[in-house]
């Protein structure tokens, strides 16, 4: 369903992501290569709430351009929107104060995406939905049969010995305990801060999870960090890799707008070449992109750097499906 | 005090008087408001406070103001040593604030007409312009008289940004801040090999607008391209290509979206991966000290958006950096820098 007329400014109209057409039932799914779909709901948080406003706000930060979508990627050459049919499938029906209620409703539309044979992009809600997004894509590729490539500050691995529903601190462990994810399938990538205890990096360590700190990207170069990361990835993960994107990955002066900034984070100039890299060199076959509190960010950067990192993340999906290398834009001075 | 007094133009505020205090001219400068007081002076702040060509977020009729508000802890009268040339603009430099063109709301082709008619004031006079914007639209009015002054044709310009600014003319108008660079080429003002632009990424313009610029010889570096060679090495091409292959004038076109927008989060349309201070201050002082730069305008800062002031602040210093580099070219000298004794 087209919902913007032609011609309509990015900040016009109806915002769908990027413009793309809306789907709201699973049968407008056919033929469609990627749907993006929101998760509004915070209620898993730990610290501060907000996210629940991240889908609208990550849609609504495009810039100057016009409807029908065109992005061409200046980098890449190769434009996402002529290369992939990319659908919104709207939001999930997430109920306020019920975290539980959400996490099926997400399930529910993100197992629709898969059954259709496409690529979901979730747009979160707190990072707790981890737990719904990929235990469905486990259920679909086959349990033990995923890689998780996570993007975070933090690992996500605390016990869920606190006795409450799901928050946002557990979800990696409960789907590695649970056997959705095998520990040894699994990389974290910018980790910073104090979290989690020692014993749960031992834990980590025990089942085979591998990680990246910011502090390591900062001695050996993000470039050979992934190398290695999309090597290992190639050589012993399945066939079948989600990425689990948290924007606290981001130091917090490029991502002040959420839940739980940490100091020394990685600089979008690491992240968006290696989340290219990762999309156009390994089997990806979903992504979520969670914490984006839009409320601590008045000039919207943040919002904006999530939505820049989902069009990165889908031009590299649509040169790998082309199967061309980089073309870029060069000068006569680079060329 | 090494001040030099301008031979017209009026002091507006009190001796010692604080950054934050009084009236707010540029670093507390003179004041000039007709082109007779322009007599002697090396270089003119003037602001260009309209809007009405953005694409997407507006707000940046607030800059010119925020800019000047923009300055620390110095008092009047100004001076402002730097640590690492060893120079003081305003020891070296007659700087006057020429105060703003008037803009009228809702009307950005008189916008343009005022702020043309203040800058060839300040070109007539001898004066280096730096113009305070306003949106990026600014660029046609600032460079089309800058190529009346210098001659058409006869104009290189850099350009820092985060984009193009080359669409062709299809949609908000043939005024607006998406196509200034490519009108100024199309109608001959500049020539496409005398143009250079810093910083590029986004998804913006289209495939053939790239083909576009290749076709009328324009260069540019990449962000990216910063992540792939050295900043310094990029630096150096780039002022062999300006005294090799440009004309004797040089306009610099700073748009603050260059920026990542972690350092300047006060913008229209912020995109992410851009430069930082610390690559593009050298940059830009080298640009000062060794080309002839005859005038630069600073654009697209949105106070409204920001958050502790940091873009405004950051829009003042390029101001500062450029005017020390000229300073330090016009006497002539090598920068002395305050080493420290782990150095000396």
């Amino acid at each position: 369903m087209i919902v913007s007329r032609n011609g309509e400014p990015a900040y016009g109209g109806v915002g769908t992501f990027c413009k793309a057409p809306l789907a709201l039932r699973p049968e407008e799914l056919e033929g469609v290569d990627v749907a993006i779909v929101g998760a509004p709901f915070d209620e898993g948080v730990s610290y501060r709430p907000g996210a629940r406003f991240g889908p609208r706000a990550i849609r609504e930060a495009d810039n100057f351009f016009l409807h029908p979508p065109s992005r061409p990627h200046m980098y890449l050459g190769v434009d996402a929107f002529a290369e992939l049919k990319i659908v919104d499938y709207g939001d999930a029906e997430c109920p306020p104060a019920d975290l539980l209620a959400s996490h099926a409703e997400i399930k529910a539309r993100v197992t629709e995406i898969l059954q259709a044979g496409v690529i979901p992009v979730v747009l979160g809600g707190d990072h707790s939905l981890a737990y719904p997004d990929i235990t469905v894509v486990a259920e679909h590729f086959g349990k033990g049969q995923v890689g998780v490539i996570q993007f975070d500050a933090h690992a996500d691995t605390a016990p869920n010995n606190i006795d409450r529903a799901a928050p946002h601190g557990v979800g990696m462990r409960r789907v590695v305990e649970e056997g959705f994810i095998r520990g040894e399938h699994f990389i974290q990538v910018g980790l910073h801060g104090y979290f989690p205890n020692p014993e749960d990096f031992d834990w980590m360590r025990s089942v085979g999870m591998r990680w990246y700190t910011a502090e390591e990207i900062d001695e050996r170069g993000m470039a050979a960090v992934a190398d290695e990361l999309v090597s290992t990835a190639r050589s012993e993960f399945p066939d079948a890799i989600f990425i689990s994107f948290d924007i606290d990955v981001f130091d917090g002066a490029f991502a002040p707008g959420t839940g739980a900034p940490e100091p020394g984070g990685l600089t979008p100039r690491e992240v968006l070449p290696a989340l290219r890299r990762v999309f156009r060199e390994l089997p990806i076959i979903g992504m979520e992109l969670v914490e984006v509190a839009p409320a601590y960010d008045p000039a919207a950067i943040t919002p904006i750097l999530a939505h820049r990192c989902i069009l990165e993340a889908l031009s590299a999906l649509a040169l790998r499906r082309t199967g061309h290398e980089p073309r870029p834009q060069f000068s006569a001075v680079t060329a | 005090m090494s001040y030099r007094t301008p031979k017209h133009g009026r002091v507006v505020s009190r001796e010692g008087e604080p950054a934050y205090g009084g009236v707010g001219t540029f670093c507390k400068a003179p004041l000039v408001l007709t082109k007779d007081g322009l007599e002697d002076v090396d270089a003119a702040i003037v602001g260009a406070p309209f809007d009405e060509g953005v694409s997407n977020r507006p707000g940046a009729r607030f800059a010119p103001r925020a800019i000047r508000d923009a300055d620390n802890f110095f008092l009047s009268p100004p001076f402002r040593p730097h640590m690492h040339l060893g120079v003081d603009p305003f020891a070296e430099l007659t700087i006057v604030d020429y105060s703003d063109a008037e803009c009228p709301p809702a009307d950005l082709a008189a916008s343009h007409r005022e702020i043309k008619s203040r800058v060839s004031e300040i070109f007539e006079a001898g004066a280096v312009p730096v113009v305070l914007g306003g949106d990026h639209s600014l660029a046609y009015p600032d460079i089309t008289a800058a190529a009346e002054r210098y001659g058409k044709g006869q104009l290189g310009v850099i350009q820092f940004d985060a984009h193009t600014d080359t669409a062709p003319v299809e949609w908000g108008g043939e005024l607006s801040h998406g196509v200034p660079m490519r009108r100024l080429i199309e109608e001959g003002h500049v020539q496409g090999e005398h143009f250079i632009q810093i910083g590029l990424r986004s998804y913006f313009p289209d495939a053939e607008d790239w083909d576009w610029m290749r076709a009328v010889g324009m260069r540019w570096y990449a962000a990216e391209e910063f992540d792939h060679r050295a900043p310094a090495a990029i630096i150096e091409e780039l002022l062999a290509i300006g005294k090799s292959d440009f004309p004797d004038a040089i306009f610099i076109s700073f748009d603050i979206d260059v920026f990542d927008p972690a350092f300047a989060p006060g913008t229209g349309s912020p995109e992410p991966g851009g430069l930082t201070p610390r690559e593009v201050f050298p940059a830009l002082r080298q640009l000062f000290r060794e080309l002839p730069i005859i005038g630069m305008e600073v654009v697209e800062v949105l106070p409204t958006y920001d958050r502790a002031n940091i873009t405004p602040l950051l829009a003042h210093r390029i101001v500062l950096e450029g005017l020390s580099a000229l300073a330090l070219a016009r006497a002539g000298r090598g920068p002395q820098p305050q080493l420290s004794n782990t150095k000396v």
